[in-house]
């Protein structure tokens, strides 16, 4: 198949009819259904609020994680405690 | 300008200034009147939804509106699955023409001229392009590499080295 279709300049529409075709308020519904399109297929990760969300619940867990102890910790700090009042001197009762 | 960028009403300016060439831009490629005036109110539309993007840096508006309009044209090929048109007028066909020539052609000009639109079809959809622009449309360079968004140097090279290349694959057929 062919790829290009040569032809000779014909008649070109004339001005009555180019201006027939100007219509400045369908360019404003177009535009306006482009917006509309744009914000309705706008991705996820673009909205702003979902973002702050995710930053937010990312910062929780990492909180989370970083306060939880481990039982074997919890273990070590009881004992630690624990030497500590052994060390201590017994009060003296009269 | 700066004013259409916060108010999209006045755009039409613009608009009322720009319509004509747009659309029998796009009409030359497409030869439908309904379509063309479809596609030029889609580049109009597109233009106005993306005009915050557009930066004045010595580039013309028009040429901002050409090039939304030559991948309008190239989109709507894509989906058509139609020939491309090319347009020219005899005049333009005869120019182009005798730029390849080389010299010691014996052809008659209308056996050179078919033998050149048998040429064309080898060419690329970038290669038409600066054909159209340059020799059926009789644009500057500067105009040119405004509308490809080269420098007007790159503009010259690129067309040259098509017409090398036409003359040569008219050498070989």
């Amino acid at each position: 198949m062919a790829k290009y279709k040569f032809q000779k300049k014909s008649n070109e529409p004339s001005d009555e009819f180019i201006r027939s075709k100007m219509d400045f308020n369908k360019i404003l519904q177009q535009q306006q259904h482009l917006n509309n399109y744009k914000k309705a297929t706008k991705p996820l990760y673009k909205n702003k609020f979902f973002l702050g969300f995710m930053v937010l619940v990312g910062v929780i867990c990492l909180l989370l994680i970083f306060d939880e102890q481990s039982p074997e910790e919890a273990q070590v700090k009881g004992n630690k405690d624990s030497s500590v009042v052994d060390s201590l001197q017994k009060p003296l009762i009269p | 300008m700066q004013k259409a960028q916060k108010d999209p009403a006045l755009f039409a300016p613009l608009y009322t200034r720009h319509f004509k060439p747009i659309f029998l831009f796009i009409f030359r490629r497409i030869s439908e009147e309904e379509r063309a005036g479809d596609l030029t109110a889609l580049v109009f539309s597109k233009a106005l939804y993306n005009l915050h993007t557009y930066n004045y840096r010595g580039l013309p508006f028009s040429a901002w509106l050409y090039r939304i309009a030559l991948n309008e044209i190239q989109a709507h090929y894509r989906q058509t699955k139609k020939e491309r048109v090319v347009s020219f007028s005899s005049e333009a066909l005869s120019m182009l023409s005798q730029d390849i020539r080389e010299e010691e052609a014996t052809q008659l000009q209308e056996e050179r001229e078919q033998a050149l639109l048998l040429t064309l079809e080898d060419l690329s959809e970038e290669e038409m392009v600066y054909i159209e622009l340059r020799f059926f449309e009789g644009r500057s360079f500067r105009e040119i590499a405004d509308i490809q968004q080269v420098t007007e140097n790159n503009a010259k090279v690129k067309t040259y080295r098509i017409i090398e290349r036409l003359r040569k694959i008219l050498i070989r057929k």
